[in-house]
């Protein structure tokens, strides 16, 4: 069993690994330049960009859907588990989407940062899931701890679709792709696109496959301390 | 170092927005593993306590 999950680890990590390089050589070498307005070569941000944040998106819409789960279906542990995994990595990932934009805005908006709702809707979304890791860490009671993120996480998701409407429902400078035909892609800017997107589904599968054996293993501590005790 | 204004946006924003993607991945997972590696410890110290208190018959 430990055999075939190292294995299937294993095959993960490098199918990962190997998606993402795939991913880096079309990016560069088979995308397109496009004009200098839009950043010349900087707008090859944008596919690792994207991909990040769709990973972002993904992690928290998993963590409100194991939230509903949690609630639902009798306040079982594995659902507290995929919640709290895919948080954590929604945050990292949150974080890079942030950095990677301020890093093409720069050339291209001559600004590191702007109060544009995009930019605005996504720092919000990122500081109400630091919020929720934080709430974690603050409630000892392991029942009430993950009652109380459940709830936290279904509230707490409703910044994700407003971040994601953000362009379409407010004045905005950011590049607005879901309304546009096609994601506003020419035909050789999809393949390095979707091989990016398909790359970091991987990365946030491997992810949560380690993150939420982290948790496991700190349940395994809590009650071997648990049985000390009352031995 | 003279770069080209196309030159200075590749070096100084493109390629670090590509190395924050892996240096925050190798972050994350290394610290991951830590705290997995912690908690495998402590495992393998509890359960050698659970073991000794069963022997010692709970005292």
């Amino acid at each position: 069993m430990t055999q075939s999950r190292s294995r299937l680890d294993v095959l993960l990590i490098v199918l990962a690994a190997l998606m993402i390089l795939i991913g880096i050589v079309m990016v560069f070498w088979m995308a397109p330049t496009t004009t200098p307005e839009s950043g010349g070569d900087v707008q090859r941000i944008f596919y690792f960009h994207v991909g990040i944040a769709w990973i972002a998106g993904l992690a928290m819409f998993v963590t409100f859907v194991a939230s509903i789960l949690y609630l639902a279906r009798g306040e079982q542990r594995k659902y507290d588990i995929v919640a709290a995994s895919s948080v954590e990595i929604g945050v990292v990932f949150g974080v890079m989407v942030l950095l990677s934009g301020m890093l093409w805005a720069r050339p291209v908006w001559n600004t590191w940062w702007t109060w544009d709702p995009r930019l605005t809707t996504t720092a919000i979304t990122e500081f109400i899931y630091i919020a929720y890791l934080m709430l974690r860490g603050a409630v000892d009671d392991p029942q009430r701890r993950a009652r109380f993120s459940a709830v936290y996480g279904i509230i707490g998701f409703v910044s994700v679709p407003i971040t994601y409407f953000s362009t379409k429902w407010f004045n905005t400078i950011h590049p607005d792709l879901g309304q546009t035909p096609g994601f506003g892609l020419t035909p050789t800017m999809r393949p390095p696109m979707f091989t990016a997107i398909i790359a970091f589904t991987l990365v946030y599968i491997v992810l949560m496959l380690i993150r939420s054996r982290v948790e496991r293993s700190a349940d395994e501590v809590a009650k071997l301390k648990h049985d000390i005790l009352n031995a | 170092m003279n770069l080209s204004p196309e030159m200075q946006n590749i070096v100084f924003f493109l390629i670090p927005a590509y190395a924050i993607f892996w240096l925050m991945t190798f972050l994350y997972v290394f610290s991951v593993r830590s705290r997995q590696k912690n908690l495998e410890k402590d495992i393998e110290t509890l359960r050698l306590l659970v073991e000794k208190k069963k022997e010692g018959g709970g005292k």
